[in-house]
């Protein structure tokens, strides 16, 4: 954890600070592509030697579609109930 | 790029069901942990190198920029309401809802450092999640208006749903917008951790 939370910070000091030549940002994007379709092939690999979870895939897509379902309702309502708040509120304000 | 991250899941799960024996997982495991502090380190400097996004987002009107803590706080929120009915434990839930649609990151992040049937999970919810945002985005900015829209893309209104927020909303929502995706990515990284890290000790 500590390990995933450093490279993050250095990438955004290294990023922020040093003078990195532009063609950087391709390689970079190339990099960071590359290690993350190995991360997913490895995350695959250790659903499917997990028998137990592999059991579970289709109980797994329809909680996950209640959980998609879920956060989506609920971002929607929080940002329509803050904006709706804030409007009110300067609505308020601009009459006192 | 949908069509080779979902390859990628898809190849494993093939591998490993049928031809990887159970004596490489623990090398696999150390080597992901690597791997997913390369590609942390290289999204790190391509936020850090975007010097002008930081001025872009200081001019921006101070009510728009708790867009993406009202949309992690109401992503969060509404997983809680639905765990009512799934019963997963709420620290996990709230892991799982943490991902705000980056499924490649938020499944592997858990998988490595929590459980695999939860990081299976996280990448199917925001999958599912990134597809919903799609299809409602329009219905959203038509029906409830335009700052609301923002919000089902959660961390894919920088990039995958950039665009179809900019065709339905207006030009100033689309750089909500995008400050929200910036935001949410990197919230992702920090807030999915720090969540298993409390699941963990509790």
């Amino acid at each position: 954890m500590i390990l995933i939370f450093a490279a993050l910070i250095l990438g955004l000091v290294v990023g922020r600070y040093l003078p990195l030549p532009p063609r950087t940002s391709a390689l970079a994007g190339q990099i960071s592509t590359g290690a993350l379709l190995l991360l997913l092939l490895t995350m695959g690999i250790r659903i499917g030697a997990d028998p137990s979870t592999m059991a579970n895939i289709p109980r797994l897509g329809s909680r996950a579609m209640l959980f998609a379902m879920g956060a989506v309702a609920g971002s929607i309502f929080a940002v329509k109930g803050g904006t709706d708040l804030y409007k009110r509120t300067r609505r308020q304000g601009g009459r006192s | 790029m949908t069509v080779s991250i979902l390859g990628a899941v898809l190849a494993g799960l093939i591998c490993g069901r049928f031809f990887i024996s159970a004596e490489l997982l623990p090398f696999l495991e150390n080597s992901a942990e690597w791997l997913l502090a390369a590609m942390l380190f290289v999204v790190g400097i391509d936020l850090g190198k975007n010097k002008d996004l930081v001025r872009q987002i200081k001019a921006l009107p101070k009510a728009a920029l708790a867009v993406p803590f009202l949309i992690a706080f109401g992503s969060i929120g509404g997983a809680l309401l639905v765990n009512i009915l799934l019963g997963l434990r709420p620290l996990e839930a709230a892991a799982v809802a943490s991902g705000f649609g980056w499924y490649s990151l938020s499944g592997v992040l858990i998988a490595e450092n929590y459980d695999v049937g939860l990081g299976a999970l996280a990448f199917l919810t925001n999958v599912f999640r990134e597809i919903i945002a799609i299809l409602i985005i329009p219905h959203v900015a038509g029906r409830l208006g335009h700052l609301p829209a923002v919000a089902p893309g959660g961390a894919t209104t920088m990039d995958v749903t950039l665009p179809t927020i900019s065709k339905h909303t207006s030009p100033q929502v689309t750089l909500v917008a995008f400050y929200s995706g910036v935001t949410l990515t990197l919230l992702v990284p920090v807030i999915i951790p720090l969540i298993l890290y409390w699941a963990a000790s509790v």
